[in-house]
Parts: C-alpha cells; sequence; structure tokens
C-alpha cells in the first residue's frame, strides 16, 4: 500500500525469496555448525597427532572459506534484498523494530569474517592452542550470529507480548526463541556432517577416508535426535491457530510436511551406510546425494516455518499484502485504492474497471502469487471461476481458508479485482448471466362440473421444488424423489374430508417416466444408499405411478415419486404435471385434478466450483462441477471423496453430514448439511441480498427455474424477508451446531455478522426443516401484515410447518387451498399461465386460493356467512 | 498526484536520529575505502595484466591474495550504512530499489561471480596464464557493473519527481540515467576508488618495509603515482559532478547548502594536498589527507542528500518511540567486538606475515 511493487509474473510467488533463502539458509548454517566441525577436527588431529587429519582440516576449511564466503554471505545479503524489494513495508519494520539487533549481528558477523581468515591463513603455523581459540572464536561468533537473526525471525512468526508492548525484547525473546534457537543449532552440527561427507569422501587412501567418513556420520547422527526433539518443542511452541495453519489448513504445506517426514530416515540411513566401507566414486555419490537431501529437507522446513505465518508476513501484526491489521477497518472503508500510494485509479468508473482491478491485483495478489510461475500460481487457482465466482472467493478468502489475508477492499473493488482476473488474466467475457429462453405452454385445466360433481380433489406437492442433486456419478444428497399429498373432498353443505373406501392414484406425464435413462442415481445406490434401489423407483419404492396411501396426516400420500425434469424427449422442464385420480372401489372415477411436482437441478453450484450446465446449457451438474465440489471438500476438510467417486464409490453427504427431521440420517458429531452448506457459503457470499440464495438455489432471475413463483413474488419479497440474509440464516443454524456441541460451527460463525439483528446473541438458534419462518408471524391472526420480516421467529417443530398444518377444524391442509410452499396461489410459473393454479382454475376459474372471494360453493355448494376455516378467509382476495 | 503523494509513511525509530546519522557516516567512510581499495587494486592489478611482462607477476600475484579481502570486508562494511540508512530513509531506498529491482537484484548474482573470479585468480593464480587478464577482467568489469547501479539507485531514492515512470513500467527495469549528475557522480566515484587503490598499494608496501622486509623497487612510488594522476582526473570530474548539481544544493544562504559548500573546499584543500604529497611518494602524509578528503567527500555527499531531498523530507521528521536499551547492547558489543578483533590481530601478526 506504502509502495510499488515489482512485477514479476512467472517469477512471482515468493519463487525468488525462496531460491534465495534455501541456499543461503544451509549454507549460513553450514557456517555455524562447520566452525565447530573446523576447530573440533583439529583438535582430533593434534590428539591423536595425525597430520593427515590436520592436512584434511586445513583442505576443508578452504572449501568452508569459499563456500561460506563467497556463497554464504552474497546470499545473506540478498535475501536482505530480496525481502526488500518484495515486501519493503515488512523489511521496513523489521530494520527499525531490531535496528540495533541488526547492528550486534553486524559486528559478530564482521568478527566471523576476521577469524576465519585468521584461522585458514595461520593454519599449520600459529601454536595450536591459539589457533584452536582463533577457531572457537569463529564457532562462537557464528552461533553468536544466529543467536541474533534467530530472535528476528522467530519474532515473524511467533511475536509474542510485542503485539502490545512494541517492546524490542518482548519481539526479540519470542515464544519461539528458545526451542528454534536449539532446532536450528543442531540442525547445523547436522549440515556440517553432510558437508564434512563431502570432502572426506574425497580423501584417496582408503582406510583414512572410511576413518572420516564415519567421523562426519557422527556430527550427522548424534544431533538428529535432539534436533528432532527440538522440532517438536519448536512446533508445540506455536500458537495453536499457527499449528492448524501447518499440519491441517494450507494444503501447499502437505508436500513439504510429507517430505520432512520421509527425508528424516532418509537422512538417517543415509549417516549409517556412509559408515559402510566402499569405493569412492560411490562414497563421493553418496555424500552429493545426501547434500542434496540436506537442502531438500532444509527447503521443506523453510517451507513449513513460512506456511506457518500465513497470512501474515509478520504475525497478527501485518498481512502479506503488507497492510496492517489494525489498518484493515479503515481501508475496508476507504478502499485500497484511496489508500495506497502507487495506484492511478483512485476511483473506480465504468471506464476504468479493468484497470483499477489491475491495479488492486498488482496491491493485494501480486505479493505472493505468480502468473504462469513455478510457485502459488493464480492462473490454474482461478481459471474455474466466472465474474460472480471470483467475486464470491474474493469475499471469503480469509475467511475459511484463512492461510490467505481477507479481501481488504470495498465492494466495487472486489468487483473490479474479480473482473480483471477473469477479463484480463482468462481472457473470459464479463456479460452477466444471460436469460434462458422459456417457452410457455398453454396448460389445459382439468374439468369441474360444480353443479354435477360430488367431488373435489386436492393435490400439492409438499415443497415449492425438490432441488435434485443429479451428480450422483461424485455425490449426492438430494436424490429424487417428491412428495405429493391429496385430500379428496365430498362435496356437500358439510362437506367430508375422504379417507377410505376410495382409491387415489398418481400418474406422473409419460415423457417422465424413465428418469434412470437421465439422471445416474440408479446406477450408484448401492455406493450412496448402502443398498440395490430399482431403477425409476424412489426410495419409498414409490414409482412414477401408483397408489397413494391415506396416512396419519389426514391426506393420499405419495411419499418419494422420483421425478426428474428431464423428459424422455430431451430438454429440461422443471415441472412436470401429475394427474391424481380418486375412485371408488369398483373403479369408478370420482375425481381428477392435476398438479405441478416441481424438480430442479439448476443449483448454482457451478457459479463458483466451474464446470458448465450439464443438460441443455441450463441445469444439471456436470462431471466437473462436481468434481471440483469434492476436490474442494477434500482439500478444506482432508477427505478423500474425489478418488472414492472416481473408483466408482460416490458418497451421499448425509453419511457424514446429518440431516434433521422426520428424514433424519447421518452422523451425529458433524455439523448438520444445511449448518454445514449454508454456513461455510455464507463466508462467501456475505454483504448481498438475496442473490446470494438465488446464486445456489433455483431461482436465479436469468435462470431456467424461478422456482418462487408464488404471491409473495409477486408482491414484491424476496427470500430475506422470511428466512433473512445468508448469514442470519447461516447463523440461526450455526447456533444450533454449537448448542448441540458441535464444535466446528464456531469456525464457521467466526466471520459471520448477523444482518437482520444486532449480534450473534440476538440470533434465535434454529434446526434446518424444523423450525423455519410461521406464516403467522406477519399475518397476525391471518390478518394481513403491517410488518413483513420475520427472520428469528421459528415455528416450535415440525408440526407448525406451513407444509403440515391444517386450518382451524383440522381438517384441511394449508396447502391444499393455498398451494404448495413458495407457489401460493396465485402463483406465476413462466412455463405456462396455468401450470401452477391448476386446481383454483380448474374449481373457480380463478388463480386464487381455493374458496377465496367467497367460492365457499366449491365444497359446501351452497354460498356461506362468515369464516370458518381462518379468520380472514371469508373475504375478497386483496392481491389481484 | 504530485512526487510528494508517492513517498511512502516512514516507521518510528528508537532513538535520536543524530545516532543514526553519525553511525551511517561513518560506517560508509569506511565502506567507501574498502570499497575503493577493492576495486583500485583490481584496476591497477588488470592494467599492470595488460601492460604485460614478467615483472608485472609478483605485482598481481601480491594484488590477488588481497583481494577477496577486501571484497570481504567491502562487503561486510556495506551491510552496516546499508541498514543505517534504511533506518533513516528507508521510505526512499526500498522505493527506489522496486523502481530498478531486476537491476538491484542482480547486484547478488554480479557480486557472487566477481567474487568467485577473485578467489580464482588468487587460488589458481599459477595456473590461469593467459587467462589470468580475463578472469581478473571480469571481476573488474563487474564491480564496475555493481557500482553503477549503486549509484543508480542512491542517486534515484533522492529524486521522486521522476518516480511516476513507474506506471509505465513496473517491470523493475528502471534506471536513474535521465539524472544529469548520474554519470560524473559515478566516474568521481569509481576514479577515487582507483586512486585509493594506488595509495592502498604503496601504504601496504610502505608498511612492510617499515618492518624491516624487503619490497621490490618502485612499488611505493608506482602506487603513489597512481594515486595522484587519478585524483588529479577526478579534480576535473569533480567539477563537472559539481556542476551538474542542482543550484539548491550550492546555496549558502541554506544550511545544508553552507556545510556543502564548508565540507566541499574541506575535500578539494585536503584532495590538492593528497596529490602534491603523493607525487613526491610521502606516503603517510598522503594517506593522511586522502583520509581527510574522503571524510570530507562523504560529509558533502550527505549534504546533497539533504538538500535533494529537502522538499519532501528531513530526518529530523523522524517519530521516535525511545527505547535506548538495544542501543546500549549494541555500544557493548561493539567495543567488546573491538576489543576481540584486536586481540585476534595481536595473534595473527604474532605468526608473521599472514601467507596462505
Amino acid at each position: 500500500m506504502n509502495y510499488p511493487v515489482w512485477s514479476l509474473d512467472f517469477a512471482g510467488g515468493g519463487l525468488l525469496i525462496a531460491m534465495m533463502a534455501i541456499f543461503h539458509v544451509y549454507i549460513s548454517h553450514f557456517a555455524i555448525g562447520g566452525g565447530l566441525f573446523l576447530v573440533l577436527t583439529e583438535r582430533k588431529g593434534l590428539r591423536e597427532n595425525s597430520q593427515a587429519i590436520l592436512d584434511y582440516t586445513r583442505k576443508h576449511t578452504k572449501f568452508f572459506l569459499i563456500l561460506t564466503l563467497v556463497f554464504g554471505t552474497i546470499t545473506g545479503v540478498g535475501i536482505w534484498f530480496t525481502i526488500a524489494l518484495l515486501n519493503p513495508a515488512a523489511t521496513s519494520k523489521l530494520i527499525h523494530t531490531f535496528v540495533f539487533a541488526w547492528a550486534v549481528e553486524w559486528v559478530f558477523f564482521s568478527l566471523e569474517i576476521v577469524s576465519i581468515f585468521i584461522y585458514f591463513y595461520t593454519f599449520g603455523r600459529m601454536d595450536p592452542k591459539k589457533h584452536q581459540l582463533i577457531g572457537w572464536l569463529y564457532f562462537i561468533f557464528g552461533w553468536l550470529s544466529l543467536f541474533v537473526i534467530n530472535g528476528i525471525i522467530g519474532f515473524m512468526l511467533t511475536p509474542g507480548f510485542w503485539i502490545e508492548t512494541g517492546n524490542f525484547w518482548d519481539g526479540f525473546f519470542n515464544p519461539t526463541f528458545w526451542p528454534a534457537l536449539f532446532f536450528r543449532t543442531f540442525l547445523a552440527l547436522m549440515i556440517a556432517g553432510l558437508f564434512g561427507f563431502l570432502t572426506s569422501s574425497m580423501i584417496k587412501e582408503e582406510s583414512f577416508r572410511l576413518k572420516m567418513v564415519r567421523y562426519c556420520s557422527l556430527w550427522l547422527l548424534i544431533p538428529i535426535g535432539l534436533f528432532l526433539v527440538s522440532g517438536w518443542w519448536y512446533l508445540t511452541s506455536t500458537p495453536a491457530h499457527v499449528q492448524e495453519m501447518i499440519i491441517v489448513r494450507m494444503p501447499e504445506l502437505k508436500p513439504f510436511l510429507t517430505a520432512f517426514q520421509w527425508l528424516t530416515p532418509i537422512l538417517i540411513l543415509g549417516g549409517l551406510l556412509m559408515a559402510v566401507r566402499m569405493p569412492r566414486p560411490i562414497c563421493r555419490a553418496m555424500a552429493v546425494v545426501l547434500l542434496v537431501v540436506g537442502i531438500l529437507y532444509m527447503g521443506a522446513f523453510e517451507f513449513i516455518r513460512e506456511g506457518g505465518r500465513r497470512p501474515y508476513i509478520l504475525y497478527d501484526y501485518m498481512y502479506s499484502n503488507s497492510i496492517l491489521k489494525e489498518d484493515y477497518p479503515k481501508v475496508r472503508e476507504t478502499g485500497v485504492l484511496q489508500e495506497a500510494k502507487w495506484v492511478i485509479n483512485k476511483e473506480i468508473t465504468s471506464d476504468n474497471t479493468i484497470e483499477a482491478g489491475k491495479e488492486l491485483f498488482t496491491l493485494l495478489c501480486m505479493p505472493c502469487h505468480s502468473q504462469g510461475g513455478v510457485l502459488n500460481d493464480i492462473l490454474p487457482l482461478t481459471a474455474k471461476y466466472d465474474r460472480f465466482g471470483m467475486n464470491a472467493m474474493l469475499t471469503g478468502i480469509g475467511k475459511v481458508n484463512r492461510y490467505m489475508p481477507p479481501f481488504a477492499g470495498n465492494d466495487k473493488e472486489r468487483d473490479a479485482l474479480a473482473a480483471y482476473i477473469v477479463h484480463r488474466l482468462h481472457g473470459k467475457e464479463l456479460t452477466e448471466g444471460v436469460e434462458v429462453d422459456i417457452i410457455s405452454e398453454k396448460d389445459v385445466v382439468p374439468p369441474f362440473n360444480g353443479a354435477t360433481d360430488e367431488y373435489v380433489l386436492l393435490a400439492w406437492n409438499t415443497l415449492g421444488v425438490h432441488d435434485l442433486t443429479d451428480a450422483d456419478n461424485y455425490w449426492s444428497f438430494h436424490p429424487p424423489g417428491n412428495d405429493i399429498f391429496a385430500q379428496l373432498i365430498k362435496r356437500g353443505e358439510v362437506p367430508e374430508v375422504v379417507s377410505a373406501a376410495v382409491v387415489v392414484s398418481y400418474a406422473v406425464e409419460k415423457a417422465f417416466r424413465n428418469p434412470s435413462d437421465h439422471v445416474p442415481f440408479w446406477n450408484n445406490t448401492s455406493s450412496l444408499l448402502g443398498r440395490m434401489v430399482p431403477s425409476n423407483t424412489g426410495l419409498t419404492g414409490n414409482g412414477l405411478t401408483g397408489i397413494m396411501k391415506y396416512g396419519q396426516q389426514g391426506a393420499f400420500v405419495a411419499e418419494g415419486v422420483p421425478v426428474t425434469p428431464y423428459p424422455d424427449g430431451g430438454g429440461y422442464q422443471p415441472y412436470p404435471k401429475v394427474t391424481i385420480e380418486a375412485r371408488d372401489q369398483g373403479g369408478a372415477l370420482l375425481a381428477s385434478t392435476q398438479v405441478v411436482v416441481p424438480v430442479s437441478t439448476e443449483m448454482g453450484c457451478k457459479n463458483c466450483h466451474g464446470g458448465p450446465w450439464r443438460v441443455d446449457g441450463r441445469a444439471g451438474f456436470s462431471d466437473k462441477t462436481a468434481a471440483d465440489i469434492l476436490a474442494t471438500h477434500d482439500r478444506i476438510s482432508k477427505t478423500d471423496l474425489l478418488a472414492r467417486a472416481e473408483s466408482g464409490d460416490p458418497v451421499l453427504c448425509q453419511s457424514c453430514h446429518l440431516s434433521t427431521g422426520k428424514k433424519a440420517l447421518g452422523n451425529q458429531s458433524n455439523l448438520s448439511l444445511s449448518a454445514a452448506i449454508h454456513g461455510f457459503h455464507a463466508n462467501y457470499l456475505s454483504d448481498r441480498e438475496d442473490d446470494a440464495c438465488n446464486a445456489c438455489h433455483p431461482n436465479n432471475s436469468t435462470g431456467s427455474t424461478h422456482f418462487m413463483r408464488g404471491i409473495h413474488k409477486a408482491i414484491g419479497l424476496t427470500c430475506v424477508e422470511c428466512h433473512g440474509y445468508l448469514e442470519d440464516h447461516a447463523l440461526s443454524l450455526l447456533k444450533k451446531e454449537m448448542q448441540l456441541g458441535r464444535e466446528k460451527a464456531a469456525y464457521l460463525m467466526e466471520n459471520l455478522s448477523p444482518r437482520s439483528v444486532e449480534s450473534i446473541q440476538d440470533v434465535q438458534p434454529r434446526s434446518p426443516w424444523v423450525n423455519e419462518p410461521d406464516c403467522l408471524n406477519c399475518h397476525v391472526d391471518f390478518q394481513p401484515p403491517e410488518v413483513v420480516a420475520t427472520f428469528n421467529e421459528w415455528t416450535d417443530s415440525e408440526e407448525g410447518l406451513y407444509r403440515n398444518r391444517k386450518e382451524i377444524s383440522d381438517a384441511i391442509f394449508c396447502a391444499a387451498c393455498h398451494g404448495s410452499p413458495h407457489a401460493l396461489y396465485p402463483a406465476e410459473n413462466p412455463y405456462g399461465q396455468n401450470r401452477d393454479v391448476l386446481q383454483p382454475m380448474q374449481y373457480q376459474n380463478l388463480p386464487y386460493p381455493v374458496g377465496s372471494n367467497k367460492n365457499c360453493s366449491i365444497c359446501h355448494t351452497i354460498d356461506m356467512e362468515e369464516d370458518f376455516h381462518h379468520p380472514n378467509s371469508f373475504t375478497t382476495f386483496r392481491n389481484e | 498526484m504530485t512526487p510528494a503523494d508517492l513517498i511512502p509513511v516512514a516507521d518510528t525509530i528508537p532513538v535520536h536520529w543524530l545516532w543514526f546519522q553519525v553511525l551511517l557516516t561513518v560506517t560508509f567512510f569506511f565502506h567507501m575505502v574498502a570499497m575503493n581499495v577493492m576495486a583500485g587494486t583490481a584496476v591497477i592489478a588488470l592494467v599492470t595484466h595488460i601492460r604485460g611482462g614478467d615483472a608485472s607477476l609478483p605485482l598481481c600475484r601480491d594484488l590477488a591474495k588481497k583481494i577477496p579481502f577486501f571484497i570481504a570486508f567491502t562487503v561486510n562494511f556495506g551491510v552496516a550504512p546499508l541498514l543505517f540508512v534504511q533506518v533513516l530513509y528507508g521510505h526512499f531506498m526500498y522505493t527506489s530499489s522496486v523502481l530498478m529491482a531486476s537491476f538491484w537484484l542482480s547486484v547478488i548474482i554480479l557480486l557472487i561471480i566477481a567474487y568467485g573470479c577473485t578467489y580464482l585468480y588468487d587460488f589458481k593464480f599459477d595456473e590461469l596464464f593467459g587467462s589470468r587478464a580475463l578472469i581478473l577482467s571480469i571481476a573488474v568489469t563487474l564491480f564496475f557493473v555493481i557500482a553503477f547501479l549503486f549509484t543508480n539507485n542512491f542517486s534515484l531514492m533522492q529524486v521522486p519527481e521522476t518516480w511516476s515512470r513507474y506506471f509505465n513500467n513496473s517491470q523493475g527495469t528502471m534506471l536513474n540515467l535521465g539524472d544529469p549528475t548520474l554519470i560524473p557522480r559515478y566516474l568521481h566515484m569509481m576514479i577515487s576508488a582507483v586512486a585509493v587503490g594506488g595509495l592502498a598499494i604503496a601504504l601496504y608496501y610502505d608498511f612492510i618495509q617499515r618492518r624491516g622486509r624487503e619490497i621490490p623497487d618502485g612499488r611505493i612510488q608506482l602506487g603513489c603515482q597512481w594515486f595522484s594522476a587519478a585524483t588529479c582526473l577526478n579534480f576535473v570530474i569533480g567539477f563537472l559532478f559539481l556542476d551538474s548539481l542542482p543550484d539548491a544544493v550550492k546555496d549558502v544562504s541554506t544550511a545544508s547548502g553552507l556545510f556543502f559548500v564548508i565540507s566541499l573546499i574541506g575535500g578539494i584543500v585536503s584532495g590538492g594536498f593528497s596529490i602534491v604529497l603523493g607525487f613526491v611518494y610521502k606516503v603517510r602524509q598522503t594517506a593522511i589527507a586522502a583520509f581527510c578528503a574522503l571524510v570530507f567527500m562523504v560529509l558533502v555527499r550527505e549534504a546533497v542528500r539533504i538538500t535533494y531531498l529537502k522538499p519532501y523530507f528531513n530526518v529530523t521528521e523522524l517519530q521516535v518511540v525511545p527505547q535506548y536499551s538495544p542501543l546500549l547492547l549494541f555500544l557493548v558489543v561493539f567495543a567488546a567486538g573491538i576489543a576481540v578483533f584486536c586481540y585476534m590481530l595481536k595473534l595473527a601478526f604474532q605468526v608473521g606475515e599472514v601467507k596462505s
């Protein structure tokens, strides 16, 4: 923000510092351990009165001198140069905070140079005791340099009390100071052994070579145990969230952790093998290999240490994008571009969106990401996104995956950055969603003769739409299965709800009776459900036609009808119709009607997970989308779902994530499916209106389903008025999970703030599919609402849900007259003007609730004079 | 957007700025001396090779053993002023470094190659034969390239009014080539190196001679001649450099201008004396005069920087968040380090002349 950013493109992503640092750290540790190696080896030569050992020590010193001075010293300065170029703000902070520590280190560095020169150039000519003293002084100054640098490096990872006090000593003697010092000291000794292998393996005389190589083996093998113990001490001295970041959260660290685990035994084995007598070329080759293994080992450690600091460059103080943690709220308010010094576009307009996005990219992304480079390449990471998905990703970074800083800018800046990445880096067009062309059909309303017909048959689907997940080759959480309810009413002055001596059947439109030809569910039921389910049969055994059973609910029911939105002729139709017929026991038709069984595969996962629609460019999960969802789950939750799916073993999400309500499934210890999905995605889709809901649920204004099609939509209500904003919705679910002792909810809640109420304390916990908005919250006593907002007031139980409730006499379901949830009469269906009002049109030739406008005679055969079913029912429909 | 808008906010400092100014000036002086000796002796050795003849080899062999030392100390003495200049002027220097980042980082690679060449030149002197001049010329060329990049950076940091070029080039390939002071400044610095390199040769052989050992004929004179001749040339370059500086730098009505002029006069006078003394082979007197000239020139350099940055920044503006205990630690360690340094040198000299 303060400084210009060097555009590195492919060389970005930390490549430069990695190259410079790994070499320097390896050699500088050699400079310390090797110093002790020199003086102790010299002492060994003197004690054993061995000129051969002394000659070897002198030659090793020459090698040591050149390597440590030419490469060690200069790459040390190189690290300084590099960090100042890549993150000048952090470098400046380190310099200004620890200037006198650096200065002290400079004194030790100077003395190191003087002492090693004297040691080398007086070798064999100075009194042995004095010469060893010079050697000891070299080692001591080298180790003191480590002592100082270790304090500063440790500060970057664990600044400890410095965050509060700003005190030099608090920062220097930080929580990992001592364990890191021991860790690095033992590592330095091991590296001395590795470099010792290199020079000792070149000794020509075999027995002496073997003796010295074995001597070097001890340098590797003796410290390694202490090194591992101090490594454990080091790791456990870091804050819990740093440990979590290293071990659990950062996917990029996995290969380095694995490397560290594998290379440790390799080094031990190598050290043991080197002690075996072998020909010189093999010995030399092994020495070189072990030296390379050593640098890989060191590199793995340095990557892990750097990774543990994420998303900070100076832990808990300055993010890796150079913005101070304490400045974040201000930057978010005023905007990155306003706060940054090195930008041209201070304001975003429609003309400069891409250019402003580029500047934001430079400031916020480039510090860590390369473009097409070896490390942290942003191109594959962002390839799947369109503008919306990229925007959502930017909203969520730093919230769930906390190894990246949260997005620092405001909404416009986030959009501009998303536009830049999508358009400029990936060459995608920025057009918003193109409206899907929907052909509206003319539906024939079933006949009804009010004068002669003896029965009224009312039917409805229990949900406004069944969200079908047709990604069954990979996973599933909503297999095919719509629930259809029907009530048969015998007309009369006192009508009667018929419950017996009739046969009520259902038959889904013919074109929809072969769903197994269109979705892979039936190929995967063994894996998904642990049992075989016959083709074109639902989980309850119901098919696409059948007999409805009269249940305790007080209605004829066909549960789990496996309808899909794919007709045999091709295409996508989310509103198939089902014909319901009631016959007497002799088979004579008593009544017949039709109703839609809404089912949609237009779930917007692809908006963020990439991939196209599977069917006709308008709905369905493509393999790419489905696989990416699993890959993301695997990355974040350390699962192997994608591998399982690709080996033919897809999973049902509820096998781990509990679903609640009467169809409860799943594992009690994990978050419920609804809480997990909403809680996770709310972090990515926060600060939005109902577009957050419609991004996933099939109600996009340009989409192919438009599932919210009832009267509430017509008068301008959205999901938000009843369910709250996505953050509210998610928090209410997550709070319930917390109450149930599922602590994982806390992680998802941490970055969510409620919007409909003041604080999280004010959010009423709720179980999904049980505690839902109650119509009577707004329609108090069935009257027109005075306030249209009902978030936080939930039904007490499933019995209180709209789809399960009945009118006052407890005979007729609310939905029988008002229609399915989210499709309350008069509903408008884009696939046909009458499609969602077939029964109101059939019985009263009006699209309004059945019996409205005082159409009591539909059932009562005569006009009535007062409310009966509920207050305010004996009136004229007011939202015409 | 004004140049001032681009200048980053400075960090706070733990002690009064004067501490850092003194440490910067003193350590920079030693860095300059070490760098001058390093580059200057390397140039003289190279010219001696080019002039040819077997007679030149002993001098070159002697210099070959010393040049890696001087690189080590040039780097070592460079670390300290680089540290202190970042404390006082980091927000300028980091910026200019980023603007020329590709070149600036290449310094490390170039230095490793140059350093490696000098060790090759030293340890393989006898085996190299005809390649000696080639190897040394690579090192010398790289020294000069590195110096040019340093001159670019430390002049670029002084001219925020040119920084907006970044918006057309963020690849880190900006240099300060449009600055009229750049070339004279660079040449002034590098010709000074040749002069001090000559003086270092004279001083070295004078030291050997005074310890009662024989030295080849003409070495002291050769060194003095290199010094005086180069310094004469540097007077010309120096006046070109002076002419290229903005008038504000030389404005005696300002404190920094007055400081500049006084330091400059001190430098010219002591430099003039050193030339004369060099031509008459008064080695130690020449060294004292040259020492004074270098001190004055380091002060001149500071005065120039202060004036350049005056429209934007003054070190007195740096906010102090006091914490003196680390300074105390440094002073104690520094003093102890000097004592240990002296002790180690004493042990080394007890052995006799340091030989590889």
